[in-house]
């Protein structure tokens, strides 16, 4: 019987206009999408690969000098597209692409791609993501919003009662029937976008591609269970429709802007101007305050000078230049660390407030879950600033080593090194972080949508009894 | 006519559509006017820090100078700031701030993605490497809830509400019947709907354009602000008209109230999701944003050729800005070294960043083509260009700094060369920044030709909506 | 002194209208004068809603022409519905207004003036509706309350024609009798009344005359006086049979 009434709704809606049309519409809007997408994630990739390396060469080729010059050359970090970027880009477009790794200083991220991109596109652009989560969901309540309500005003929904067809049947049936129609558009879809990432990313993108068909699946499966449940209870079909509307408005528009409002709100964030000052006020004083930067250096010279039992710094062992910098570098990593790390964590605040939208609107579960499977989310570009500053950190170490152990007292600034010690350091690379880990990160997200099928599956069983006439 | 309105008034105000519309655009439209004026409540604060910060450090070091002179102070040479290099470099660097747009409280648009200040210094090319304020990246993914994007996209959706049924409505509710045997014209009972739907439309438009600027509280004591807010009421107008012609048109086709309701949401969804989409796509794939870190790339590798060539820069320099006190003296100093091979990196990176600001100019350009495509687009752009969001302005600003920049560098150049020390006096006659707005024939020149098109269409539609549409719908 | 008869108020010359294939009216001829009820019996589709709705110009005959007091009704529609009152079967009216508001709506449309609201008043009452019902919005009134409206609209027009559409249809027999004698007391005012209905017994009771229609003619007519119950149902149904 449940196949019955499934391919019945099958066959009614594939014949219909509407799906013929609307579903048309949004899987021509999906292949734009997505292809598009692809195209410029791969020229972007392409770009950013390409320009690490030449930056990496220039560091390499470096002409004999100074390590600490060498320090202050530093090197650009670009971050690198993630597999699935082209999916959903997550926050690339908003967070910067570039950092300068330099001495004595941690860089702020530069060159948002959102600052060069037009009003236009920000308002119209819309990433295979976005119509996975604002426009299926609306091609879902075109197909069903009349399964319940069209068919009571008709009347035949009295006659199916009237042969005895238990109400859960007629439920899953008609969601069977609906998803086979969906079937119709998304696999071809999810086909496309499989050979994609494979062509570009092999196995590990797959897998990706794979949990993130399972998120918008179990989101669809909510989405559908929501519209079957409005349209069996609503009074008629235009009733159905209009609350169903409201319901995708409200989802897609309007409470994803107002949890960011609120997110922002609870828990605000310094400008940067303020970060800033905060930063060269630690810096200055140290974190706590108490150690200004004359007194702590005298201090560690009094400190080294006594350990080491002479009274000048050129007796010393070591070249001193040399080590007081790295010590200012550390203190300095430290300052930066703190700061950036209470700024991240405020960000990691805000995100998980905004999910308290949730619960009136789940695709802001869904949309952070999906950034996080795509590799686009915050937490993923906070994993490369901190990687990249990781490796900072190694190279000015390495450049201020070199001084305190190879340079005599008074060459500490015109001692010079050569490529040998420029190709001592490796390249930079990133590690993104595995799958596993990024869905860690995303647990309250996962929770709230399981909450969401829990609720869904919960719907279907109440529905005992509807309305016939 | 009147009592027709009066009657029809009368038959709408007791139907729950209209106070539920009602209901919901004021309730987004005080929200979004709050999430305005919070966004440049906070913008004016950060400019006001940076202000007073430029104030404190402008007055200290014109109170440490003359001590300087006077020597009963001391600082490092480094940290003089008597020293042109110094002082231009940082120490009397001034804000090139942005003020919030006119109307950014209405139309936060771009501002929130967009650098609104930097310091400007001596250094290379700042416009490249602004430093952007802090901001969760997720929540610039999120977007705002202003009155731009209440108006571009829930206005059209409660002006559909409204008059998606005005035919069909007396239809299916069993009325037509009983009002066509009446000696009245059918145009003329339809005058009435339709007239009393257009006055609510108007009404709803003039209302959120006035309601919200006055609840985010602009200043409408000044004439420039009010005249824009004149002219974005207009365009909120002309939106709106448009929306009522496209119902009018369905309302002609004679179709079913709800079939009218289905055929109006396929509007609103081409014209606000599929045409922009298929606009933005046309954008990228045209024009595609240059790259920056490809001029990062670039610009690593002029100033690595310049300092190979250090002593060429050097003359190179020398002889381009003669004046110098002393050219020995300068060939050695290392400021004029470093300004040299700035100079030098620079003169070779020139042609890529003019290539960079044309491909960025060709991109908007070509922006403001794709509008066209939608009403909405064409509505966003000028809603935005009025308000003094977008990303015009932000390219206005972008000149303007440029050329305060040069002043800026030329300046401390000449004093440099000169190896002039600064004072309090010369200090406080350095130049200043001052934002100018674009003039009304620059924006008009650049709305007018959207906005005019879509005058065109809202009336041919609308004209050609009227006349056909009937009440009766006789099938003889 | 020789009788002049008055012009009829309504008169069908020859009317006839196709739909298609199917002929719908087929050179129909009918007059009713004033102070006369004309009957109109038929099945559905026989062409008695076509026959009204052409009176109404709601519908253009493709010849044959439909008159009120002389005048063709699609050469001035306006002039003559002037004249006319129409009371579908069922009278749907604002459901959120009252009974007196949806007559003052009806009668501004009517009359191109500003009615008094104590004359409309009075004309519900004189329809048959209670001072507590004219406040009463109509979203809860039965079939025969909103027809009493339809009657008070016909009364505030001072209409001297009555077109009816199965007026009797879904009433209870107390209503029904109701309508009986404001059908008479419009008659006696001196309006001409078209009445299409089913109902046998009503048509013989409260009409002057009796028509009978089949496939868009008329097959038989008769004055009611002329002819009993029982035989008016045979000659209905032997009618309806070939």
């Amino acid at each position: 019987m449940l196949r019955t009434i499934a391919s019945k709704e099958y066959r009614e809606l594939l014949r219909d206009g509407r799906f013929r049309w609307a579903g048309g519409i949004v899987a021509g809007l999906l292949l734009v999408a997505g292809l598009a997408g692809f195209i410029a994630w791969r020229e972007q990739a392409a770009q950013r690969d390409a320009a690490q390396a030449t930056m990496q060469a220039t560091w390499f080729n470096q002409p004999p000098k100074n390590p600490h010059s060498a320090a202050h050359y530093g090197l650009w970090a670009f971050k690198p597209q993630m597999p699935l970027a082209f999916v959903d880009r997550g926050v690339d477009p908003y967070a910067g692409t570039a950092s300068w790794l330099e001495a004595h200083r941690m860089n702020e991220f530069r060159f948002r791609p959102a600052m060069d991109a037009t009003a236009a596109q920000r308002f119209g652009e819309w990433t295979a993501a976005g119509v996975l989560q604002q426009l299926i969901p609306l091609l879902i309540i075109l197909l069903g919003f009349s399964a319940f309500a069209g068919e009571r005003e008709r009347g035949t929904l009295r006659q199916l009662a009237s042969l005895g067809v238990p109400t859960a049947t007629l439920l899953r049936g008609k969601a069977l029937g609906v998803t086979a129609a969906l079937a119709v558009l998304c696999v071809p879809a999810a086909v496309i976008g499989a050979a994609l990432v494979t062509m570009s990313s092999g196995a590990s993108g797959l897998l990706r591609l794979g949990a993130l068909s399972t998120v918008y699946l179990a989101y669809f499966g909510v989405i559908l269970t929501v519209v079957l449940v409005v349209s069996a209870q609503a009074r008629s079909a235009r009733a159905a429709l209009v609350t169903l509307l409201a319901l995708w408005a409200a989802n897609g528009l309007l409470v994803p802007r107002v949890a960011a409002d609120v997110a922002q709100a609870a828990f605000p964030t310094p400008t940067a101007r303020e970060f800033q000052a905060q930063v060269q006020r630690a810096l200055a004083t140290g974190i706590d305050g108490h150690s200004p930067r004359g007194a702590r250096a005298d201090a560690l010279r009094d400190s080294v000078l006594r350990t080491n039992g002479v009274s000048s710094v050129d007796s010393l062992p070591f070249n001193y230049d040399g080590f007081a910098m790295q010590r200012g570098e550390e203190h300095a990593n430290e300052v930066y660390a703190h700061y950036f790390a209470q700024l991240w964590d405020r960000f990691g605040q805000q995100d998980r407030a905004q999910l308290v939208g949730t619960v009136v609107a789940p695709v802001i579960a869904v949309r952070f879950l999906s950034m996080g499977i795509a590799g686009t989310d915050f937490g993923q570009h906070r994993a490369f600033a901190e990687q990249a500053e990781a490796y900072r950190q190694e190279f000015n170490r390495v450049m201020n080593h070199e001084i305190r152990d190879q340079a005599r007292a008074d060459e500490s600034f015109s001692y010079q090194a050569d490529s040998t010690l420029w190709r001592s350091i490796p390249a930079f690379t990133y590690e993104a972080p595995s799958l596993g880990h990024a869905l860690a990160t995303h647990t309250v997200s996962l929770t709230a949508l399981g909450a969401w099928l829990v609720l869904a599956a919960l719907l279907v069983r109440r529905e005992r009894r509807i309305e016939v006439a | 006519m009147r009592e027709l309105m009066a009657f029809e008034w009368r038959v709408l105000r007791r139907e729950r559509t209209l106070w539920l519309v009602l209901a919901i655009f004021i309730g987004l439209g005080a929200y979004a006017s709050a999430s305005g004026a919070r966004f440049t409540g906070e913008r004016r604060a950060a400019i006001a820090e940076l202000i007073t910060e430029q104030c404190a450090r402008l007055d200290s070091i014109a109170a440490l100078m003359p001590q300087l002179d006077a020597g009963t102070d001391s600082v490092p040479s480094f940290l003089d700031p008597r020293m042109p290099a110094i002082a231009g470099r940082g120490a009397a660097a001034q804000y090139a701030i942005l003020p919030p747009g006119p109307l950014t409280a209405l139309s936060i648009g771009q501002a929130d993605v967009q650098p609104f200040w930097a310091q400007v210094t001596t250094r290379t090319k700042q416009t490249f490497f602004v430093n952007d304020e802090i901001e969760n990246p997720a929540r610039l993914l999120a977007g705002r809830l202003d009155v731009a994007f209440v108006i571009l996209v829930v206005f059209p959706l409660l002006v559909l509400a409204l008059t998606f049924d005005v035919v069909a409505g007396e239809r299916e509710r069993g009325t037509l019947a009983l009002v066509l045997a009446q000696p009245v014209e059918p145009r003329r009972v339809l005058g009435a709907k339709v007239g009393l739907r257009a006055i609510l439309v108007a009404g709803m438009a003039i209302a959120l354009s006035i309601g919200a600027a006055v609840a985010t509280g602009l200043p409408l004591s000044d004439a420039q602000t009010v005249l824009r807010l004149i002219a974005w009421s207009g365009v909120v107008l002309l939106y709106g008209a448009f929306w009522f012609s496209v119902a009018l048109l369905v309302n002609a086709r004679r179709l079913s109230a709800a079939a009218s309701a289905v055929a109006l949401l396929g509007a609103w969804l081409l014209v606000i999701v599929v045409l922009p989409a298929l606009a933005a796509a046309a954008i990228s794939v045209t024009h595609p944003a240059p790259s920056r870190i490809a001029l990062t790339t670039q610009l690593r590798e002029a100033t690595d050729a310049a300092a190979e060539r250090r002593q060429d820069a050097v003359a190179t320099f020398l002889l381009d800005h003669p004046g110098a006190a002393s050219d020995s003296s300068a060939r050695s100093d290392p400021f004029v070294q470093a300004v040299a091979l700035q100079d030098a990196a620079e003169r070779t990176m020139a042609p890529h960043y003019v290539a960079f600001d044309a491909a960025l100019d060709a991109q908007r350009r070509a922006a403001e083509r794709f509008r066209l495509l939608s009403p909405a687009l064409v509505v966003q752009g000028a809603l935005l260009d009025l308000s003094g969001s977008g990303e015009h302005r932000f390219r206005h600003y972008e000149r303007q700094f440029d050329r305060y920049h040069e002043t800026w560098r030329e300046t401390f150049t000449a004093r440099m060369l000169r190896q002039e020390r600064l004072n309090a006096a010369t200090l406080a006659a350095l130049p200043a920044w001052m934002f100018v707005e674009e003039g009304w024939s620059t924006l008009g020149a650049r709305l007018a030709p959207g906005l005019l098109i879509l005058l065109t269409l809202v009336l041919a539609i609308g004209v050609s909506g009227w006349r056909a549409l009937d009440l009766a719908g006789r099938t003889a | 002194m020789t009788t002049v008869t008055p012009s009829p108020l309504l008169e069908a010359r020859g009317l006839t209208k196709r739909y298609g294939d199917t002929l719908a009216l087929d050179t129909l001829n009918l007059s009713v004068g004033a102070g006369e009820v004309y009957c109109l019996l038929g099945a559905n589709g026989a062409g008695k809603s076509t026959t009204i709705n052409c009176f109404l110009d709601f519908v253009r005959p493709d010849a044959g022409s439909a008159m009120i007091g002389g005048t063709v009704a699609a050469q001035d529609p306006i002039g003559t519905k002037r004249r006319l009152a129409y009371i579908p079967e069922t009278v749907m009216l604002y459901s959120n207004l009252s009974a007196l508001e949806n007559l003052e709506y009806f009668a501004t449309l009517a009359t191109g003036g500003r009615p008094v609201r104590a004359e409309l008043a009075q004309h519900l009452r004189t329809a048959g509706l209670t001072d507590t019902q004219l406040d009463q919005r109509v979203g809860g009134f039965s079939k025969g309350m909103r027809q009493k409206v339809g009657i008070a609209i016909a009364l505030a027009k001072g209409a001297d024609v009555l077109l009816l559409d199965e007026p009797t249809s879904g009433l209870d027999p107390k209503a029904s009798n109701e309508f009986h004698r404001l059908l008479g007391l419009m008659r006696d005012r001196g309006a001409a009344v078209l009445m299409a209905t089913h109902d046998l017994f009503r048509a013989k009771e409260s009409g002057t005359r009796i028509g009978i229609m089949k496939a868009g003619r008329k097959v038989a007519e008769l004055r009611a006086d002329e002819i009993g119950h029982a035989d008016l149902e045979q000659l209905y149904l032997t009618h309806m049979h070939d």
